[in-house]
């Protein structure tokens, strides 16, 4: 394309030449070549090829021929696009520009005007204004509508230049006062984008604009209804004349002034519960005629709204739920959609209907579909426990004889299982018939281990099935050899005399991981197991607690920010618009600035931290260990580290001990091993005396950052211990940025000064101050995702302080409901 | 608002492009045709809106081109999605139709609206006939080699297959004539059980018109009398004192074109409307009442008597609407299950003219779509599918597998719900204005499934 392009640059050069200078410019044969000559080039220009290089010719053949609009139009073009790069030469247009703003013509002076202010050529504003202020006073509409956009133009370039000439003033005045409607949407635009939004928010403006709504294009509708929102109606009774004067905007064929409608109607509602309840019914029907036309795009657009509208009031649009099943060519951004708001909206009574649909979805043809579907089901499952069949569906799912399907249906099971452990009797049966080598995806491969660590008690095979998959545990990705380690460990202590073998292969395996994670888990059980069989089952086989909710859901707190941007990208995109509108130097957390410093100032405390917090110092301890068992167990060859281990075992005994697994992995007792398990030990080992109920704390005491800091530096250790998150801990620790859970300490006089950290690893800074005493007590918190563990480091002034607050911090923990 | 906006051919050459704001970095054409392969690649459909390094994509699919709008604010959607649409059809209003060669035909033409229609990303003017005063270009007007007769062949496409710019009108040769397109469109979702009973129904209907009047005469279009809107909450229809149920048409839902005026809806059915020059739509309905299907289909599953590694599939198709009418274009399209290696087909009845019918065994995604191109009201069709299975289970082992049994088809002059435009009232300014008036019906299927 290059080469032949600058052969044309050159021929398209010669013809511009000639045509500028031969014959006679007012010829209508020479007119019509020119015109010929400037659409080649406007093509070139479109697909990319530089054509500013003919600046100076296109000028001048385009000046000799002024009365031919048709050419003078492509000439604007020309220029507007190449004027930014070129200020030298678009300093050269300004004059044919100025002049023929003051044409005869209306629409050249329009146009003229309009070419003039895209220039966006900064040091050429002193051309712009007059022409502007000029327009601005122009008898006909078209020329009044582009000045007023001028005026944004230059805005953007040099907004003194604005301010200066007093223009938004004028633009105020004109849109109060001019006839033309395009003009007033346009004075709306350029004032709310220069950040005077609040003019048009008092009655005296939005009441005229909102009577003759009808005058205005159906994008300015839009315009105005959005203004409309930003004014605070003095009552009730203001509300309703509104409602009523704008109620048949929904009966609108343009979805995008339906949409502005119930936008503004739900907010105007928002503090009057029952009108908006009356809002939501009186949208329905609307929206659901918005969404069956045939023009997907806009359709998806309105189906996004509906979601979220499903999800704050689901009992609205469960008669409706037919609407929401698939047709069958519709686009996959739709299905999905639809199925989201099928899961959102299905209740006790449409629930069987729903999932009978769905599962025909599971059938078909598409794959994502099929998948989304046993999803959806799943989530229906969770959400609508006690309507018959429906557990029944998804376990049938198991048993398709597609494997996809079969995978999605495990997570979906497993799931269940997490959140009512009462209905696993009924699935154990079902999943017990899955085998292993059927399940190729990670995600159903670690969802069938969790489940044979969590049910294996009644599942005959577990133990052997568990071995066949532990087989392969290099192979595997690190999500499901984490589960193996953890359904390793859980099943043993269920049915000891069968996992020995497996848990020695996988211990040894784990340990051995090149994956931090999988590695020191496997380390983190490998002493709970030496520190004592019931202190390792309490932690890591403690009774699985029912989940209340999952943590990927999205909290109904942000749902409501989003809900605020109704109408806006926030809801396609399901977060506010400061997570994707990029100029918003988005401030950081408060305490951010605070937990650097502090972080790096516990380092020198001395050697009291690293010999406490186990998770920080795993990098050390971890080294030692290594060392240890590689020089001491000669029984272990590099190569084969599962079969080695697990030959050598010690043949089932029926005790409940560590059955020689201190050997095992020790490495006869090595010291290093004995060494590490130690470090750990005082934790964990005598239990822990009773807490003195005596302590009251402060509530919302007060500290400063820099305070925090010193005294972290200057106080002694109180107390250290770890401590196991029960599940809902967990979730409240890592949702919606740590907020849950401090606003949970804090409600117990425990605040927070810091908190970060990025998954599987979080750090908290509390500070608490005993009722009615000066003491201080700081606490360094840091939980790690996969082991479900806070580290927790407390220092006090009186460290007789430590173990009454210790207690207190410990029912913190546990008792998030 | 806007930043860009842009038109890409199907392979993703930049046809059109304007960029408004200059806040958006070069490249955003590529970067946006990456994501659309991205997902066309998995076998997905791009959403409409996505975004990239905080710039927002929106586009629509029209006529086999993308349009598209590239922001950085957080913008309403459903705007730019419908200012899209609408730029759309202001290019078919223009230039006849909308496809990739007519846009890069008129290029000049289409900067020139394009300007008009949104200025500095906001959007301006953009009903058609207001832009003809500063729309200076000529349109070249691609004609296809069907022209009008291909008028109801765009199945799904509406019926409208009049190939016309609006700039047509004003001129004074043949094509300038005074005319007036009102077609009734009925897009029709039915999904019927295994047991052949209707388990949801819809009709999405548009009345739409596409309007070459010169001077923009006010019009009326009225419908039937026993018309009524809303829900059946409000009890029977008899209530509302329109006589017998037969006569009744119940719409769900419906809205408006705005230049349609409503006063003399409530009372008389009556859409009084200036039209404005080209294609829109002056009502969108929609309907779930029960409509007697056009179609009724069943599909039966037996075992070969000669062999178990065979099945005989019968395919029965009965057009359940008058006979005076006939669809067209008839497709019945069954998937098959893995273990059916390929079929052999034959029709109960020898078809005449013998061209009439056709089956196509669409190996690659197991799938037979069986073409009937007229279908007359009352007629029956079967069809013999021999299945030549990769195991010898016989019927019982595909019979899970085959279906669902999904339809496509078009009737002309057929319209489900029984909407019906009594009249067309267009007042004359002189005893010679005679425009011509064109009511159409038709309807579409959209979604017409038939589960097994």
């Amino acid at each position: 394309m290059a080469p032949k392009a600058r052969g044309e640059l050159g021929e398209i050069r010669t013809t511009l030449a000639t045509l500028a200078t031969n014959g006679n410019a007012k010829s209508e044969a020479v007119v019509a070549s020119k015109r010929d000559v400037f659409k080649k080039i406007i093509n070139y220009m479109t697909i990319g090829i530089d054509m500013s290089s003919l600046y100076m010719q296109v000028m001048t053949c385009a000046v000799a021929s002024a009365e031919d609009v048709v050419l003078k139009k492509m000439l604007y073009l020309f220029i507007s696009t190449y004027a930014q790069a070129n200020p030298d030469l678009t300093l050269l247009t300004i004059n044919l520009l100025t002049k023929d703003c003051r044409d005869q013509d209306p629409t050249i002076r329009g146009l003229a005007l309009r070419s003039l202010c895209q220039l966006r050529v900064a040091n050429l504003i002193e051309y712009l204004m007059s022409p502007i202020q000029q327009g601005l006073k122009d008898a006909h509409p078209y020329v009044r509508r582009t000045a007023v956009m001028g005026v944004l133009k230059v805005y953007h370039l040099d907004s003194n230049a604005v301010l200066n000439a007093a223009t938004l003033e004028t633009l105020r005045e004109m849109m109060a006062r001019d006839g033309d409607a395009q003009v007033v949407a346009n004075c709306m635009t350029v004032l709310q984008q220069a950040g005077r939004a609040q003019s048009f928010s008092s009655r005296g403006v939005v009441i005229p604009l909102v009577n003759r709504i009808k005058e205005f294009s159906e994008w300015a509708q839009c315009q105005v209804l959005e203004a409309v929102s930003g004014y605070q109606p003095s009552g009730e009774q203001e509300v309703y004349e509104l409602m009523n004067t704008l109620d048949d905007r929904l009966a609108h064929s343009n979805s995008a002034v339906v949409m502005a409608t119930v936008k503004l109607f739900l907010h105007l509602t928002i503090t009057m519960p029952a009108t908006h309840q009356q809002v939501l019914e009186r949208i329905k029907e609307p929206l659901q005629t918005l969404m069956s036309r045939d023009h997907y795009e806009t359709a998806y657009a309105v189906l996004a709204h509906f979601l979220l509208l499903a999800q704050r009031a689901p009992s609205l649009f469960s008669q409706a739920y037919t609407t929401f099943f698939c047709r069958q060519n519709e686009p996959s951004y739709i299905k999905s959609l639809k199925l989201e708001i099928l899961v959102a909206v299905a209740d006790a009574e449409n629930a069987h209907a729903v999932v009978t649909e769905l599962s025909e979805y599971v059938g078909d043809i598409d794959e994502q579909l099929a998948r989304e579907a046993v999803r959806a089901v799943g989530r229906i499952a969770l959400d609508v426990q006690d309507v018959e069949g429906i557990v029944e569906r998804l376990l049938g799912f198991l048993d398709t004889g597609k494997p996809f399907v079969t995978a999605e249906a495990v997570v979906q099971v497993r799931d269940l299982m997490r959140r009512f452990p009462e209905s696993a009797e009924a699935c154990i049966a079902s999943v017990s018939g899955i085998s292993p080598e059927d399940l190729e995806e990670p995600d159903a491969k670690a969802a069938f281990v969790w489940i044979l660590g969590h049910y294996g008690e009644s599942i005959q095979d577990a133990p052997y099935l568990l071995e066949r998959m532990a087989g392969e545990f290099a192979g595997e990705r690190a999500g499901v050899r984490l589960a193996l380690l953890t359904a390793a460990v859980r099943l043993f202590f269920k049915r000891p005399p069968e996992c020995q073998r497996l848990l020695g292969a996988v211990l040894a395996a784990a340990t051995a991981d090149s994956n931090q994670d999988v590695h020191d888990r496997g380390l983190l059980y490998y002493r709970l197991l030496h520190a004592g069989m019931a202190a390792a089952a309490a932690v890591i086989a403690a009774p699985a607690d029912a989940l209340a909710a999952f943590a990927e859901e999205q909290s109904a707190e942000l749902r409501n920010r989003v809900f605020d941007e109704f109408n806006s990208l926030a809801v396609i995109f399901r977060a506010p618009s400061a997570t994707f509108v990029p100029p918003a130097p988005h401030a950081p957390l408060a305490e951010e600035p605070a937990l650097a410093p502090v972080a790096a100032s516990s380092a020198p405390v001395g050697g009291g931290v690293d010999e406490g917090s186990a998770l920080l110092s795993a990098q050390e301890q971890e080294e030692s260990l290594i060392d240890v068992s590689a020089n001491s167990s000669p029984a272990r060859p590099s190569g084969a580290p599962t079969a080695g281990v697990a030959a050598p075992a010690p043949p089932a005994a029926a005790g409940g001990d560590l059955l020689g697994l201190s050997d095992l992995l020790g490495g006869g007792g090595g010291g290093g091993g004995a060494a590490a398990a130690a470090a750990i030990g005082p934790g964990l080992g005598p239990p822990q005396p009773p807490p003195s109920p005596s302590l009251a704390l402060a509530p919302a005491p007060v500290l400063a950052p820099a305070d925090f800091q010193a005294r972290w530096v200057a106080m002694p250790v109180a107390a250290r211990f770890t401590h196991g998150l029960p599940p809902a801990t967990l979730a409240a620790v890592e949702a919606n940025a740590h907020q849950d859970f401090c606003q949970h300490a804090a409600a117990r006089g425990i605040a927070t000064m810091a908190s970060g950290g990025a998954p599987p690893m979080y750090r908290f800074y509390f500070h608490a101050k005993p009722a009615g005493a000066a003491a201080r007590i700081l606490v360094e918190a840091i939980v790690s995702k996969p082991g479900a563990l806070a580290s927790v480091t407390i220092k006090a002034d009186d460290p007789a302080l430590g173990e009454p607050f210790a207690a207190l911090f410990r029912t913190c923990i546990d008792t998030l409901a | 608002m806007i930043s860009q906006f842009f038109i890409l051919s199907p392979r993703g050459d930049t046809i059109i492009t304007r960029d408004y704001l200059g806040n958006v970095p070069k490249g955003s054409t590529e970067v946006f045709f990456r994501k659309i392969k991205f997902w066309d690649r998995g076998g997905r459909d791009a959403p409409p809106v996505f975004h990239v390094d905080g710039v927002s994509y929106l586009h629509v699919k029209d006529g086999g081109v993308l349009l598209v709008a590239t922001t950085r604010e957080n913008v309403s959607p459903s705007l730019i999605l419908e200012l899209l649409r609408r730029i759309g059809g202001i290019i078919k209003d223009y230039c006849g139709l909308l496809s990739e060669e007519a846009v890069r035909k008129n290029g000049v033409l289409l900067y020139e609206l394009l300007d008009e229609v949104v200025d500095y990303g906001f959007p301006q003017n953009s009903s058609s006939e207001a832009l003809r005063e500063f729309v200076l270009n000529e349109p070249t007007v691609l004609h296809t080699s069907k022209g009008k007769a291909a008028a109801f062949a765009g199945v799904g496409r509406g019926p409208t297959g009049v190939i016309k710019s609006v700039l047509d009108t004003s001129r004074a040769d043949s094509k300038g004539r005074d005319e007036i397109f009102v077609d009734i469109v009925e897009k029709i979702s039915c999904t019927f059980s295994a047991s052949g009973y209707v388990q949801t129904s819809q009709i999405d209907g548009a009345i739409q018109v596409k309007s070459y009047l010169t001077g923009n005469p006010p019009i009326a279009i009225a419908l039937n009398d026993g018309l009524v809107i809303g829900r059946r909450e409000g009890g029977g229809a008899a209530e509302f004192g329109y006589g017998r149920a037969s006569d009744i048409v119940q719409l769900d839902d419906c809205n408006f074109h705005e230049s349609v005026s409503l006063e003399r809806f409530e009372t008389e059915r009556t859409l009084e409307l200036v039209p404005p020059d080209g294609e829109f739509a002056v009502m969108n309905y929609r309907s779930t009442h029960p409509f007697k299907p056009p179609f009724r289909v069943t599909c039966t599953v037996e075992d070969d008597p000669h062999s178990a590694f065979k099945a005989i599939i019968l395919l029965q198709v009965r057009a359940d609407f008058p006979a005076d009418k006939a669809a067209s274009g008839l497709e019945v399209t069954v998937p098959f299950p893995r273990a059916v290696q390929r079929v052999s087909c034959e029709p109960e009845r020898e078809p005449r003219p013998a061209n009439s019918q056709a089956w196509d065994w669409q190996e690659r995604v197991r799938k037979l779509v069986w073409k009937l191109r007229k279908v007359a009201g009352g007629s029956e069709h079967t069809l013999r599918i021999r299945a030549t299975l990769e195991d010898g289970l016989g019927a019982a082992g595909v019979r899970r597998g085959v279906g669902p049994v999904s339809l496509q088809f078009t009737i002309p002059m057929h319209c489900v719900s029984r909407l019906q435009v009594r009249y067309l009232q267009i007042p004359k300014r002189d005893k010679s204005y005679q425009p011509y008036r064109w009511v159409r019906y038709v309807t579409l299927s959209s979604s017409y499934v038939v589960r097994t």
